[in-house]
């Protein structure tokens, strides 16, 4: 039972994990410090998903990336893109409508 | 810095198989990363071989993280959409080439050419793995370049509308009569090509075998050989796909026919294809003149092509009859 839960609980998490991301990328942002953001914030995403992630995005045209090398680190920040933020809006707009309807859906079961 | 050549040494493994245009970019963003991760572990304090170590590992082995970078277009030589139909055609070519082949030697074997028994199963078995290993090959490059190309193997829509009928059971074609047919036309290049010298013609008394053809005039004219098989394999193969008469493969056997008739055709009507010393064996068999054998050898070519011919025929009304017939239903 473990194993399919941990499953389960990975399927549900994978696309949230996007949503997660796009919320913190309205002003540029480094990876690692993004990893740190979301694991305090409770959405612990594994390194080596979100820098891919992030990569992906970025060649789907979400996301735009500029190498800060003002600091005393070079450091690749990624921020939305103008038509990444409209995909922001509304998927956050659908995710809101979807956790909406879920509830009423799940109000009727017992919690245990 | 011995420990920092790991990271080197890390970094370059996720990296070298990446696109080349990616590659100095990712590498310089994971390189600061595990900085980062460095620094975030060990605060001031230079890390120990054993922290890069944890760091490198929490990340993932090197073609893990190479795969989650690279894009999940083409990752696999065959993908989800072609693999079943890959696997169906494999099995089928497969089935036909061993089959063919199984025939084709048990002939030889029974006409007792080839003399050891033990040798002739060797080497059944030598060309069953060179015929296997061909035939896989050319099915798999086959559906490399289709997912490659992204080609569409099924053009007919899905919509519910265009969904046909559920065959009822005598307009339904077997799988088996298509994969018989396949194996058959296998056996006939294999023959012709090969082995009609020992296998086409007729046994004298003395224990004497004479070919009924010309092996040299046979493999001077490969090539309508090798379409009369090309077309009935094609053939085959569309009623193996249809699963069912339908008009459109009742016009592809026409046309496909209709090609492998000219071939055989052309082929046969070759002046100097029939061995003179069968021709010569005949008449010294068949001592009347005139008789109904030796009539029938001399003309064996137009006899052969007008066999061919009615077959041909009585294949393609078959198939147009039943398409209307079941069409219509």
């Amino acid at each position: 039972m473990e194993e399919i839960l941990s499953g389960l609980l990975l399927e549900l998490r994978r696309g949230s994990i996007v949503l997660a991301v796009l919320s913190q990328l309205e002003k540029p942002v480094y990876g690692y410090y993004l990893v740190n953001l979301l694991s305090k914030s409770g959405v612990p995403v594994e390194v080596n998903t979100l820098y891919p992630l992030l990569r992906r995005l970025e060649g789907q045209g979400v996301l735009e990336s500029k190498w800060e090398t003002s600091g005393s680190k070079p450091r690749k920040y990624y921020a939305l893109t103008q038509m990444g933020s409209q995909v922001y809006f509304s998927l956050k707009k659908n995710w809101l409508a979807l956790v909406k309807s879920i509830e009423l859906l799940m109000e009727g079961t017992d919690n245990g | 810095m011995a420990e920092f050549d790991l990271v080197e040494r890390y970094i370059y493994a996720v990296t070298k198989k990446l696109p080349h245009k990616a590659r100095k970019d990712i590498a310089e963003e994971l390189r600061q990363l595990i900085l980062d991760m460095l620094e975030q572990r060990c605060g001031e304090v230079v890390p120990s071989e054993h922290d890069i170590r944890v760091v490198l590992a929490e990340l993932g082995t090197p073609s893990e993280l190479s795969e989650k970078y690279s894009s999940d277009k083409h990752s696999a030589l065959i993908g989800p959409p072609y693999y079943r139909t890959y696997k169906f055609v494999l099995k089928i070519v497969l089935l036909a080439v061993s089959g063919g082949l199984l025939i084709a030697f048990s002939i030889s074997a029974l006409l007792g050419e080839g003399g050891n028994l033990f040798l002739s199963i060797l080497s059944y078995l030598g060309s069953l793995i060179h015929g296997g290993i061909f035939a896989f090959g050319f099915v798999t490059i086959l559906f490399a370049f289709f997912e490659r190309r992204g080609i569409k193997l099924n053009e007919s829509d899905e919509s519910l509308s265009s969904l046909p009928p559920v065959p009822k059971h005598d307009e339904r074609i077997t799988r088996a009569e298509p994969i018989f047919g396949i194996a058959f036309s296998l056996v006939f290049l294999v023959v012709f090509l090969f082995a009609s010298p020992w296998v086409i013609g007729m046994l004298l008394h003395n224990g004497q075998f004479v070919p009924l053809f010309n092996q040299e005039t046979l493999l001077r004219l490969w090539p309508l050989t090798a379409i009369v098989f090309a077309a009935s394999t094609a053939k085959e193969g569309f009623k193996l796909h249809e699963g069912r008469y339908t008009s459109r493969l009742a016009i592809a056997m026409l046309v496909l026919n209709l090609i492998s008739f000219t071939a055989m055709a052309l082929l046969m009507s070759r002046e100097g294809l029939i061995n003179e010393a069968f021709l010569a064996a005949c008449e010294a068999n068949f001592h009347e003149a005139g008789s109904f054998m030796q009539l029938f050898f001399r003309n064996i070519q137009t006899i052969m092509v007008a066999l061919m011919g009615f077959a041909v025929l009585l294949e393609t009304i078959d198939g147009f009859i039943k398409a209307r017939r079941y069409t219509k239903g």
